[in-house]
């Protein structure tokens, strides 16, 4: 190659400027690619129905979703019945049920009956002497 | 000989004439080393080859495993193809001792025998092994059935915290993706879905297509964590979450329990039920 040496670094520092561009995009390609995952939409809050029915009269009773109290009470009535807004995924919900009975109680019972946003029905049941300590799943 | 010198000898034949008549048991999983102690108790001396922390896909018995085996009445696998040298163990014990191969006893036809991720088959387990013992020991029969009774106690409210911990996430976001297929069972009572990366041993190595299968699926179900175990090279699951942006939500104990404090049953349930939970919610 002839030409001076200047002439020469000059050319091949303006064809290396060129490729810059091109380098840039390849290399930013691949972060581009990496993107996190989808968030999960939660289901949306909707109305449940609950209807409880307690064998024996109990001195407490709580009901919790995903870890949050959504109904409790002291001396319940023998039938108690309340509405809650709660996230009910396709997958169904699990409720976390406890009941103390006086001491001396023995298999006592609480049923659960939910209507579900879509309209159907549900009913499970709790058992225990003084105490239970449970989960239910509805779906 | 003084009086103290015959106190002496006397405690000491007494010490050696107790050890004699304790049942001798090798185990060869760390779950069933837990359970044959606490339902032994006194009456038993449980010898656990495979230590917490151990990969028992990976473990071999040496030659110093195998004399002591050589003096078992008793001895413990977890079975379902899980430990591959149960003829060594026939070998070594020449037939004079019992091999009870639990997995193979408990409800279900499945391969993976990682049955120790359902509370209530450890509850099972701990029948089974009561039962041997009685079998082999019938004078000792009430102690065990006594011991296994308070220890299936503690599993039952284990269970319970178990329920209750995984109420607190959404069914919607019970998705489990692991290093290798160990949580099956654990999947099945609790409505999880599993992506395992590779198979149900850590030796089934995960090819690029299940790799890109897995990182599709991350993506496309909104996994938020995914998770290591405690005997993996966690290289692949770094990948992974470099490629796609979830959490490495902590490492599981899939293979029996860890090293302390997560050496018992009840502390390796709490450690992978509060890791995966609080990693998911």
């Amino acid at each position: 190659m002839r030409g001076s040496p200047i002439l020469r670094a000059v050319i091949v520092f303006i064809a290396l400027l060129s490729l810059a561009p091109v380098l840039w995009r390849l290399t930013q390609a691949d972060a581009r690619t990496v993107q996190p995952p989808a968030t999960p939409k939660p289901a949306k809050n909707a109305k449940v129905e609950a209807r409880l029915t307690f064998s024996t009269p109990a001195k407490r009773a709580v009901i919790q979703h995903l870890g949050k109290d959504v109904w409790s009470k002291a001396s319940p009535s023998a039938e108690e019945s309340f509405t809650c807004e709660i996230p009910w995924p396709k997958e169904g919900v699990d409720l976390h049920v406890i009941v103390e009975w006086p001491e001396g109680t023995h298999s006592a019972a609480m049923r659960v009956r939910l209507t579900a946003p879509d309209g159907t029905e549900h009913d499970r049941s709790v058992w225990g002497d003084a105490a239970a300590d449970d989960v239910l799943t509805f779906k | 000989m003084k009086l103290p010198g015959v106190l002496c000898l006397l405690l000491l034949l007494a010490y050696a004439r107790a050890e004699e008549g304790r049942l001798r048991v090798s185990s060869f999983s760390t779950i069933l080393t837990e359970i044959a102690s606490q339902v032994g108790g006194e009456k038993v001396d449980v010898t656990g080859h495979v230590k917490p922390g151990v990969d028992p896909h990976e473990f071999e018995p040496k030659p110093a495993d195998l004399k002591i085996v050589g003096s078992a009445e008793l001895i413990l696998v977890s079975a379902r193809h899980l430990e591959n040298y149960v003829g060594k163990l026939r070998e070594a014990s020449g037939g004079k001792a019992a091999l009870l191969e639990v997995g193979d006893q408990l409800p279900g036809k499945s391969d993976d025998p990682h049955w120790w991720h359902s509370v209530r088959n450890i509850g099972r387990a701990t029948e089974i092994i009561r039962d041997e013992l009685a079998r082999l020991r019938p004078e000792s029969k009430e102690v065990f059935a006594a011991n296994a009774k308070a220890y299936i106690a503690r599993m039952d409210a284990l269970h319970t915290w178990v329920k209750t911990k995984v109420a607190e996430l959404p069914k919607d976001r019970r998705k489990l993706v692991t290093n290798h297929d160990a949580f099956g069972y654990f999947a099945r009572e609790f409505d999880f879905m599993v992506y395992p990366i590779a198979g149900i041993t850590p030796n089934d190595q995960p090819g690029s297509r299940n790799v890109a299968e897995i990182i599709a699926t991350i993506r496309e179900q909104g996994v938020k964590a995914i998770f290591s175990e405690d005997v993996e090279n966690p290289k692949v699951i770094q990948e992974i979450t470099r490629e796609t942006g979830a959490k490495l939500g902590g490492t599981l104990l899939s293979d029996g329990l860890g090293a302390k404090p997560n050496d018992t049953v009840d502390a390796m349930f709490r450690h992978n039920v509060t890791t995966i939970v609080d990693a998911l919610k």
